[in-house]
Formats: structure tokens, sequence, C-alpha cells
């Protein structure tokens, strides 16, 4: 794999996402819980930064508020330059269209569909079908070129999250958004995804992943620890023992 | 994007196929009525037929309009039906795939779109075989028809080339109105549930469904409400939408309505019965939509019959009780001998019913020139020709309409209501003209049948009067001799008391209801089969991981089995008394209507009927659970787990 093939969209600044502030709260009242409470996060453009915390600590929360797929109730949300706090339904699809790609723990591939023609996907909804190049360069880039035609199904585990990848890169998103990619892959094929994500940072990919997996997290450049709904810690350049045991930690004072 | 459509569509076809056979089924029978209707319409009598003959049939091909326009009907409303709660389904199945495509950039017209391009490849194929299909249901139709005799022998329904694209655009209009409602509620589906493990709780009943559901409510009360003051056939009419509205709102309301009535099985100790009760309350929106076809049926099957039926009995009892006779003469034409000379009769009142039509003169729209609003449609209905001055002796409650009957005058009857008679018009008997009539005070219920106008014998040629059936009513002297007066009458025609011509006239009568019934019915009931079979197969092909779950946590094969089949059957006996709810309001409605019109509550249940249809859905949706559940749970349990990452 090259290293220079990977483009995602240059971004204006040098900060490809910021929150300020954010606060969110389901549900009202007495019953309500404060899912986040008022976060403020700023990635650099080419950063990778990881989010770790006990399960209900606001991870996913987080994760949704930054990629516009849920609003904040307080604080701002600003991708790449734009302000996204009060978006409408149409300009956060049009987000998710142009701007930002998603990385799932469980794939969501769409079964029905071969690999190139989920990778193909949204652009097609964009309304701008990409090349079939296009989108064999974009498999080739995963290291998939040969499973093209492949439905999921017919693909490990490892190989679908790489197609997932291969869909959400190519709109060159300014912000890749990953939530538990490794989680439900065995050590080797997490390895392989990581290393992809790696190569993805160096030629100028920002990503957020929200992640339960030290070893994951240690990938990443820097890896900020949630609890609470509050940004409670951030190491940078940390190996997994550190990161564990933070954790740890962590875990032990609920 | 519809690319995606097309694969989605190879992938889910399961899914489809209970819509597939419903649109094939729906387009063949809506062209195939269509096709009989327009050779019906213009049928002509062979040569040679007489004026009585001619008359005759055009009344029967009347009826056989009426029929043929209803299956047509029928046909179209449950074809949409089905279509809609199959997508319906899909759409509730299809969730998290739905979210995923807006998670990746697809905006809601997007979805729609592919929604609606996929209703176009379902309705294009089903209506390709439906084609065929009508050809053949066309023969089946015909034959059904002529052998109860709505249509002659010799009839053929003429093939009309321009059908076929017809039927393709009937295909696709029935079900693109039928994913009309998915397509919104895909719209609303939020991106997040693609990232949910598992969906979140689905409310069982959001504002939109409580609104129209509450609405569907008040319309079914306004109906019962309002049928008492319909006159008999308004009130009929009535009666039978109440139940059909009412079933629509149960349907629209079962997410609720069905797990309060499942909750009424005693709880109880074994875990199979226990996992049944607590999957079907749980999956409301499933369980709603596996009941929905079979409450309509249900609803749309029982609250007819009772209706038509509860509304002749009522009809008869009322015309017994409007009717002053010891005995009653049934002759074919004018009796040989005038009854009247019979010594020992007071007042003998020959009524002959012909068949007719009326033009009915002056303008369409009332109040407003006949240039601009044209002539109005001419009506065909049956005569009632009387003798005014006896007619008014026998029937005391029609004596004020026709005392003053001379030949330029007739009386709208008791079926006149609907017929949109008029002040007057041009009277006809098979091509015959009688002339111009003016129409003066209706004939009340209880006088004259269901006849919609009657007529002084005066207006009629006795040459006519011979060819038609007709009735005398006879009432006799104080001191006469009735066996004697009976056994002079026998001579020129059947003689029988008033209750026993009663009996036999509402037998004749409900005969040719039945027929019709039966016609119309055998359409609901294919319908039925597709609508709950289709249901239950959707339902419960979409839970193998469920019952692999349940497997894995020790239950056998067979529990679980036990456990599907037994869930599908508390579904679908929910379903049948939410049915038989919605057809009390029919019930309700006729009674409280055959108060007020006859002033006796009249109700006719075809009991037989009611058991076969409880019974009958209950088999259809236990076999279908069975099959289904039996195919869904064929693989091994950890191979199913394993699957779903």
């Amino acid at each position: 794999m090259t290293t220079t093939a990977f483009e995602p969209a240059p971004a204006g600044t040098g900060t490809a996402l910021s929150l300020t502030g954010a606060t969110r709260i389901y549900g009202a009242g007495e019953t309500g819980v404060i899912a986040l409470r008022d976060v403020s996060l700023e990635l650099r453009q080419s950063s990778w930064t990881a989010v770790m915390g006990p399960s209900g600590s606001g991870k996913s929360t987080l994760l949704q508020v930054a990629a516009g797929l849920d609003r904040v109730d307080s604080g701002r949300v600003v991708l790449g330059g734009t302000d996204i706090t009060h978006a409408s339904d149409q300009e956060r699809t049009e987000l998710r269209r142009e701007r930002i790609g998603f990385v799932f723990q469980n794939f969501n591939l769409i079964g029905a569909l071969t690999a190139e023609q989920n990778v193909a996907l949204p652009l097609e909804l964009a309304g701008r079908p990409p090349g079939r190049d296009t989108v064999r360069q974009a498999l080739a880039l995963v290291g998939l070129g040969e499973r093209a035609t492949h439905r999921p199904r017919e693909l490990s585990g490892g190989q679908q999250q790489r197609v997932a990848i291969a869909r959400a890169m190519i709109t060159r998103p300014q912000v890749l958004f990953a939530d538990e990619p490794t989680g439900a892959l065995d050590s080797a094929a997490a390895r392989v995804v990581l290393e992809l994500m790696r190569e993805m940072t160096r030629s100028g990919q920002t990503i957020l992943m929200v992640t339960h997996d030290p070893a994951a997290a240690a990938a990443a450049d820097e890896t900020v620890f949630l609890r609470d709904g509050q940004l409670i810690d951030r190491v940078a350049g940390a190996d997994a023992t550190t990161i564990a045991s933070r954790l740890v930690v962590l875990e032990a004072r609920r | 994007m519809n690319r995606l459509a097309l694969t989605g569509f190879v992938e889910r076809w399961q899914t489809y196929v209970g819509a597939f056979v419903t649109v094939a089924f729906g387009v063949g029978l809506v062209q195939s009525s269509l096709l009989l209707l327009l050779s019906v319409a213009g049928m002509e009598p062979a040569g040679g037929t007489d004026a009585v003959m001619r008359a005759a049939y055009d009344s029967t091909r009347l009826v056989a309009v009426t029929v043929v326009s209803v299956t047509l009907g029928f046909g179209a409303f449950l074809a949409v039906f089905i279509i809609a709660s199959t997508f319906a389904f899909s759409v509730t199945e299809r969730r998290r795939d739905l979210a995923l495509l807006r998670i990746i950039g697809a905006d809601v017209s997007q979805l729609r779109r592919m929604l609606l391009a996929e209703a176009v490849v379902l309705g294009s194929l089903g209506a390709a075989v439906g084609i065929p299909v009508g050809a053949a249901l066309q023969q089946v139709q015909t034959s059904l028809l002529t052998r109860f005799g709505f249509l002659p022998n010799t009839f053929t329904a003429a093939w009309q080339p321009w059908i076929v694209p017809a039927s393709l655009a009937m295909g696709i209009a029935l079900t693109l109105a039928g994913v009309a409602l998915a397509a919104r509620r895909a719209a609303r589906i939020d991106p997040l549930d693609a990232l949910r493990s598992t969906g979140a709780a689905e409310r069982p009943l959001n504002r939109a469904r409580a609104v129209s559901g509450g609405a569907l409510v008040l319309a079914a009360i306004a109906l019962v409400v309002t049928a008492p003051f319909g006159g008999l056939a308004g009130a009929q009419a009535m009666a039978m939408s109440a139940g059909i509205t009412a079933a629509l709102a149960i349907t629209v309301l079962a997410p609720v309505l069905v797990p309060a009535v499942v909750s009424l099985v005693p709880r109880s100790s074994s875990p199979v019965t226990r996992l049944a009760v607590a999957n079907l309350r749980d999956a409301t929106t499933r369980s709603a939509s596996t009941a929905a076809p079979l409450i309509v049926l249900v609803a749309l099957v029982l609250s007819q019959p009772i209706a038509m039926l509860s509304f002749g009995d009522a009809a008869m009892a009322q015309t017994v009780r409007g009717t002053e006779a010891d005995l009653v003469l049934r002759s074919t034409g004018s009796p040989d001998a005038d009854p009247r000379q019979v010594t020992g009769v007071a007042n003998a009142s020959t009524e002959w019913t012909v068949p007719v039509r009326v033009q009915p003169s002056g303008s369409a729209i009332p109040g407003m020139s006949e240039e601009v609003a044209g002539t109005p449609l001419a009506v065909t209905t049956q005569a009632l020709v009387v003798d005014p001055i006896e007619f008014g002796v026998a029937h005391p409650g029609a004596a004020g309409a026709v005392d003053g009957l001379r030949a330029g005058d007739a009386a709208p009857g008791p079926g006149a209501a609907g017929l949109g008679l008029g002040t007057g018009g041009t009277v006809s008997i098979g091509g015959r003209d009688l002339g111009a009539v003016r129409l003066g005070a209706e004939v009340a219920a209880g006088s004259g049948g269901s006849a919609g106008v009657v007529l002084p014998r005066d207006l009629v040629p006795p040459d006519i009067l011979q060819r038609v059936p007709a009735t005398t009513f006879v009432t006799l002297d104080d001191d006469a001799d009735a066996a004697a007066v009976a056994t002079e009458l026998g001579r020129l025609g059947q003689v029988t008391d008033l209750e026993t011509w009663a009996a036999d006239a509402g037998a004749a009568g409900q005969d040719q209801n039945a027929r019709v019934l039966v016609v119309v019915m055998a359409v609901g009931a294919a319908y039925a089969v597709i609508g709950v079979v289709n249901a239950i197969a959707i339902a419960t092909s979409g839970r193998r991981y469920e019952f692999a779950v349940a497997r894995a946590s020790g239950m056998t094969r067979s529990q679980s089995l036990r456990a599907a089949v037994l869930e599908t059957l508390l579904v679908g006996g929910s379903a049948i008394l939410l049915g038989a709810v919605a057809t009390a309001t029919t019930v309700l409605a006729v009674l409280t209507s055959t108060a007020h019109v006859t002033g006796v509550a009249t109700l006719d249940v075809p009991w037989l009927l009611v058991a076969a249809v409880a019974g009958g859905g209950l088999l259809l949706t236990g076999l279908a659970g069975w099959l289904t559940a039996t195919g869904a749970m064929r693989r091994e349990p950890a191979g199913v787990l394993l699957a779903r990452v």
C-alpha cells in the first residue's frame, strides 16, 4: 500500500473538528440523564484521537454529537470551519455525504450489494457516481482489489471492515468517525485495520475513534478518557499497558 | 439507488411473495371485473324478445353490474390494504438498513424514491402475472354469475386489447397507493438507528396513529348514531360501513388493543406459553401488523351478511305488519277470474311486479338548467302495479299516497330512496313507452316490498300484466267461510295465509342476497388467505435469530416451535375477537335502525358463517405460523447466532 494514495479533502485551518462546552441531556426533569457534560475537544487535522471510558461514560454520545447525528443541548460543534450546532436535517445529510465518513463495529455493509457497489454507494447517493477505476482503486488501497465483486457474507470480518473503510474514504471526508472499529475482529485482523488507519492519518486524514481496546487506543496519537459524560483525562503517545491501567483506575472510581 | 432497490428486492424476495401474489390477484380481479362490467353494460337481449323479457333482462343486468362493481371495489381495496401492510412490515424489518443509508448520505427523498421504485417493480411484475390470471378469473366469475342466474347462459365477456396496458398501470397504481404510507414512515427513520445494536423500542401508539384511530372511532360512532335516520336502505349501507370503519379503527389502534386482549390470557406456569405471551406483548407493532388483515376480513365477512339478512328480515316483518290480508293468492299474470267476485271476499288487492325503466325529467342537478347540468340518468327498478283503491285497503299505511293515483300519476315506492327519481319522468317497460307520470307522495315502507315505484293499473297494458308475477292480498267478510274461499281462490293460483307468504317471499329475497354474497365473499376469502398467510410469513421468517436465542437458552426445537405457533394463534384469536368487536358496531346499528324504522329490533346472524370464519381463521393462522416457524428454525441455532455480528 502506498502512503500517498489516501487523499482527504484539505481543510482550511489546522483544526478539523472542535467541540466547545458540548452538553447533551437525554430526557427531562427528574429522569433526565446527562450523557455529555461540558465537553471541549479539538482535533487537529491529520490527528488520530481515541475516546475511552467505562460503559455509559458518554463515548457514543460524543461521537454522535461530533458527527452531527445528534444535537447538543448547549455548546458548539464546528466541523472543518462550519458551525453545525444548529444544522438542519438536510444540511446534516449533506454533511454526511460530503464531509464525514463512518466506520462501525459491526461493519454495516449492505448485504445485498457487492463490495464495490457498497463502496460506490455514498457517491451515488450524492449524485456523483464514481467510475469503476476509482472504486477498484479504493478497494486496492485496503488490500481488497481482488474481492470487488464479493458480497459481504463471502468476506471475513476483517475484510468486511476494510470494505467499510474504503466506503467511508471514497468521499474523502474531513473527519473519519470510527465506533469500535476493531471490536468485532480477531487480533490479526484488528492489527491490519489499525495499520490502515495509521496510513490514512499519514496522508492527512483526521480520525475520531471510540474504543474499548487499549491496543487500538495505543495506535492513536492521543487518547481522551470520559467518565459520567465528562472529559477527565488525556494521554498522548502512551502504550497499551499505560492506557489499560488508566482505564482500570477509571473503572475503579465509579 | 434504483439498483439498490432492485438488489434489495432480490435479497428479500420472501417478504414480497405475499404482496406479489396480492398484486397479481388484485390486478386479475380488477381486470376481469372491468371487462365483465363493460360486456354486461353493453349486453343486448336476443332479437325477437318482447317488452317484458327485455325489461327482465335489464333488471338482471342491473344486479350483475352491482355484483361485479362491488367485487371490483372490494378487490382494489383489499389489494391496497395488503400491499400497504406488507410494505409497512418491510420498512420495520429494514429499519437498520434504511438508517444506515441515511448515515452514508441518503436523504429522505432518496429513501422514499427507493421504496417507490420497489413498488413499481413489484407492481409491474405482479401485473405481468395478473393479466393472464385475470383472463382465467374472467372464466370463473362468468361461470359463477351465470350459475347464480345473474347472467344469461350465453354470456361471454369480450377481451379488449387496451386492457393490457390498463392492467399494467393498475398494478403500479395499486402498489404505489399501498406503499405511500410506508414511504412516509421510512422518511422518519433516525439515522442513529444504525448505530444502536437493537432498535430503540418503538412506541406502540404515536400521535399520528392515535389521531387517525380516534377519528375512525368517531366516524364509526357517527355511522351507528345516524343509521336509524337513513330509511331501511340507507341504514343498511351505514350499518355495513360502521363495521368496516370500526375494523379500520381497530387495526390502527391494534398495537395497544392486541396486547390488551392477550393480557386476558391467564398467567401460565408453562415457559412455552409465557414466552409466547411475552413475545407477543413485546413486539406490539409486529403483533398488530399480523392481526390487521384478519381483523378487517372478519369484520368484512361478518358485518355484510348480518346487515343484509337482518334488514331483509326487518323489511319482510314490516310488510307483514303493514298488510291486512287473511289469504294471499300467488299467480303468474293476472288471475284468470277477478278474486273480488269470489263470495266472502271483502277486498282483494292484486299487485304485479314489473321491471321498469324511469327516465326522470328535468335537470340532473336541481336548480341548474338542464342545458348546463344535463339529463339525469335513467333508473332501472321494480315497479309495483296496483289497483289504487284496493291497494289502500290492503295496505292502510299507503292509502294516502295511492288513493288519488290516475293514469298520469305514480308514487315513489319504499325502495325509491337514493334512486333519484325526482318529481316525475317517463316510464317504459322493455322499450315500450308508457308515457309521462307525475310522482306524488311516497308509499311508506311496509306497503310495497322494495319496489322503486308504484304505478296505477291503468298505466300498464294488460298484455304485460298477463305475463309477470302477481300477488293478491285478500281480506274476508266477517261471516265468510275461510276454507271455502281458499278452495275457490285455489283455482286461480297458489293460496296461503299471510305468514306463509311472507316466509316464502323472505326466503326468496334472502336467497338472492345470499347468492350475491357468495360471489363477493369468495373474493374476500381468497384475500383473507393471502393477507393472513403473508403477514404471518413475513413476521415469523424474520425471527431466525430470536428463535436461535430461545433454543440456545435451553428450549428444544419443538418447544420453541410450540411457542411460535401459540403466539400466532394468540394473535389470530385476538384478531378474530377484535373483528367481532368491529362487527358488533354493525349489529348495534342494525338493532337501533330496525327498531327505529320498523318499530321492532331485528337481528339475523348467520352463526354457521361466524363459526366458519372463526374456526377457519384460527386454523389458517396456526398452519401459517407452524410452516413459517419450521422454516425459520431449519438451521442449527449455533450457526444462526454466529452469523450475526
